[in-house]
């Protein structure tokens, strides 16, 4: 889909847990407190998808929420950027080949998809807000290429 | 042109041209939107962090009942005798009918 002007201004991200251990949901919420304050970039975690341009998903995607994650990339109103947080996230990471994962999420979405990875485990307040201004980039980018 | 339309609003020239404004109009609007569009199956849905709308969108509807409630609880001396009224029995409507026609009569024939 071709992104609009909206994406040069505030970034609003929605954060969705599949199934990971929290430790990068801490160091999502950790980038959005004063010592880091994302929010001075415009960057707001927002509390519903249909809010949202950016996704963040954290977790391997466990089975039972394969069908929650899938909903909510399709509520997300195009344009959309989907950001994988932390290594379960990107690769299954410890849970590799586990019978209770559908992950990892690439797998999952269409082929259409903008996804960005941020790795660690856990990954670090910087690393989302790298992550989050590599978006920023990839983004510009590609409205460049729509032209 | 103007005059078949305002003389005879049924004709079928009329009609015909409101039917081709009315589909100009709509596929201005139509055109105005993303071509870029894809309907996906959840897309639309309402967000209910993630889970499936339930099949009764009652059970997900927000209603607008309450929106005046500090009127009609300001109002109730007023509107609960008028809800306690309202029985769906139509005896009880036939009824009211009659007595309110009763007094109009006697305040008619016999008063005045």
């Amino acid at each position: 889909m071709k992104l609009t002007k909206t994406f040069d201004k505030a970034l609003w991200v929605f954060h969705v847990n599949s199934g990971s251990c929290n430790a990068c949901d801490i160091e999502i919420v950790a980038a959005l407190t004063p010592r880091y304050d994302v929010e001075r970039f415009g960057i707001k975690l927002v509390g519903s998808p249909r809010h949202a341009d950016v996704l963040l998903f954290t977790g391997p995607v466990t089975r039972k929420m394969k069908d929650r994650v899938m909903r909510v990339y399709e509520q997300t109103p195009d344009p959309k950027v989907v950001m994988v947080i932390g290594n379960c996230g990107s690769t299954t990471g410890v849970f590799y080949d586990s019978y209770a994962i559908d992950g990892p999420i690439d797998t999952l979405l269409p082929d259409d998809a903008h996804v960005l990875y941020v790795t660690g485990c856990p990954v670090r307040p910087e690393n989302v807000i790298n992550g989050v201004k590599e978006a920023w980039l990839y983004l510009e980018k590609l409205r460049g290429d729509d032209k | 042109m103007i005059d078949i339309i305002l003389k005879d609003m049924w004709s079928p020239i009329a009609f015909i041209l409101v039917l081709v404004l009315t589909a100009l109009v709509a596929y201005m609007f139509y055109s105005l939107g993303n071509p870029a569009y894809k309907r996906t199956k959840h897309k639309g849905e309402p967000f209910i962090s993630g889970n499936a709308p339930p099949k009764d969108v009652r059970l997900i509807h927000v209603g607008g009942d309450n929106v005046f409630w500090g009127f009609t609880h300001a109002l109730r001396k007023y509107l609960d005798p008028l809800v306690k009224g309202h029985t769906g029995i139509l005896n009880d409507y036939v009824y009211w009918m009659v007595i309110t026609m009763a007094l109009v009569l006697i305040y008619v024939y016999i008063l005045i």
